[in-house]
């Protein structure tokens, strides 16, 4: 049997559809639709937030720094700590912008789709080197933030505070190593695989239009 | 004012949306799918700027959502549905009564995505440009695709009977 002999088959389906289908009101309005914008731009609000809370940070560990200039053991690991910050901004910012420009509406399955899985493979590279950053971060903050709120000197016990590198570092490697292992890379090579696919398709159909 | 115009476009073309969760979802499933088209098509909805007929543009952002919920499925791993109860019923009618629909559906299922958005978008009568504008592939291309789909089909239905 063929496709096209199928289609008046498919035609009857479609009208038996309209004749019996019914849609549930009381399920539609369930499902809440004005809250659920919230839901689209979740990514785009994480961002966001992400982009506040480490400001915020950041100008508490610059403006101590600059306070503390004549203290180098104090202001350089929080200049550090704002130089790695202000990456992590950047960085945020980017998704931001890709994230915005993402044209859902318009664009073709295929075109759309590539872009979605381009996006979540940037995404889910910056959040590995997020995670691997973040143990660094917290060393560097460490001898400013004592200072500031505990007018406590780090260096004074430098043995605790070796240890305490040590551990921040020994524990976040361990944590970083499984996350990523079970986590981001799993999923990298999922979205790769989904966006070779894809390609493939794209491909294929160039090598049978060039051979026309 | 904007939720009513909604529901009367939504249920103009249910059957466009029950077929695409149908064919891209087991029964488990097809609740989430019906739920995360809904709050695409709600959500896109200010948009629609009348350049395309409505069912094209619902069958573009329907069948982005179908596959889009296919790519988080390999990524993520899906929680059970909290969804009760689904979008769609039915007053009196089983398709699974019509062998061929059947027999269709399950050939459609067997199909990539891409391939199930092809047929799907052939099946219900749309032209090649169509297909190719809303797959994002030339129309040359669209032909080939239905073309191999059609002798794969008609392999299948050989080795059914």
């Amino acid at each position: 049997m063929e496709l096209d002999d199928l289609k008046p088959n498919w035609e009857n389906y479609n009208t038996m559809l309209d004749e019996s289908l019914i849609l549930n009101l009381n399920a539609l309005k369930e499902r809440n639709l004005n809250r659920s914008k919230n839901e689209m731009f979740k990514p785009l609000f994480h961002e966001i937030a992400n982009i506040l809370f480490i400001s915020l940070v950041l100008i508490f560990v610059g403006i101590y720094s600059i306070k503390y200039i004549d203290e180098p053991q104090f202001s350089i690991p929080g200049f550090i700590a704002v130089l790695l910050g202000s990456f992590n901004i950047y960085m945020a910012f980017i998704k931001v912008f890709r994230i915005s420009r993402i044209e859902y509406f318009n664009s073709s399955i295929i075109e759309l789709q590539k872009k979605v899985s381009r996006l979540t493979l940037l995404i889910l590279k910056f959040r590995k080197f997020e995670i691997a950053m973040f143990p660094f971060a917290i060393i560097f903050i460490l001898p400013i933030t004592f200072k500031v709120i505990q007018n406590r000197n780090v260096y004074d016990d430098l043995g605790f505070f070796v240890f305490e590198i040590i551990f921040i570092i020994g524990l976040s490697l361990v944590g970083i190593f499984w996350i990523n292992r079970n986590l981001y890379d799993k999923k990298i090579r999922q979205v790769q695989r989904f966006l070779a696919e894809i390609i493939k398709f794209e491909n294929q159909n160039k090598s049978v239009t060039n051979t026309k | 004012m904007k939720h009513k115009k909604f529901v009367s476009i939504i249920k103009k073309h249910q059957n466009l949306i029950y077929k695409i969760c149908n064919s891209y979802c087991n029964s488990q499933n097809q609740k989430d799918l019906e739920q995360e088209i809904i709050i695409q098509l709600w959500n896109s909805f200010d948009k629609y700027d009348g350049r395309v007929k409505i069912s094209t543009w619902i069958y573009k952002i329907a069948l982005n959502t179908a596959i889009s919920y296919y790519r988080k499925s390999l990524v993520e791993k899906k929680r059970l549905s909290s969804i009760d109860e689904s979008l769609f019923s039915f007053s009196g009618y089983d398709f699974e009564m019509d062998q061929n629909v059947k027999l269709l559906y399950q050939f459609i299922e067997k199909l990539n995505y891409l391939d199930k958005a092809i047929i799907l978008l052939y099946l219900d009568n749309y032209k090649y440009q169509e297909i190719s504008e809303i797959i994002g592939i030339s129309k040359t291309n669209v032909a080939t695709k239905i073309n191999r789909i059609k002798s794969k089909l008609k392999n299948q239905f050989e080795n059914v009977k």
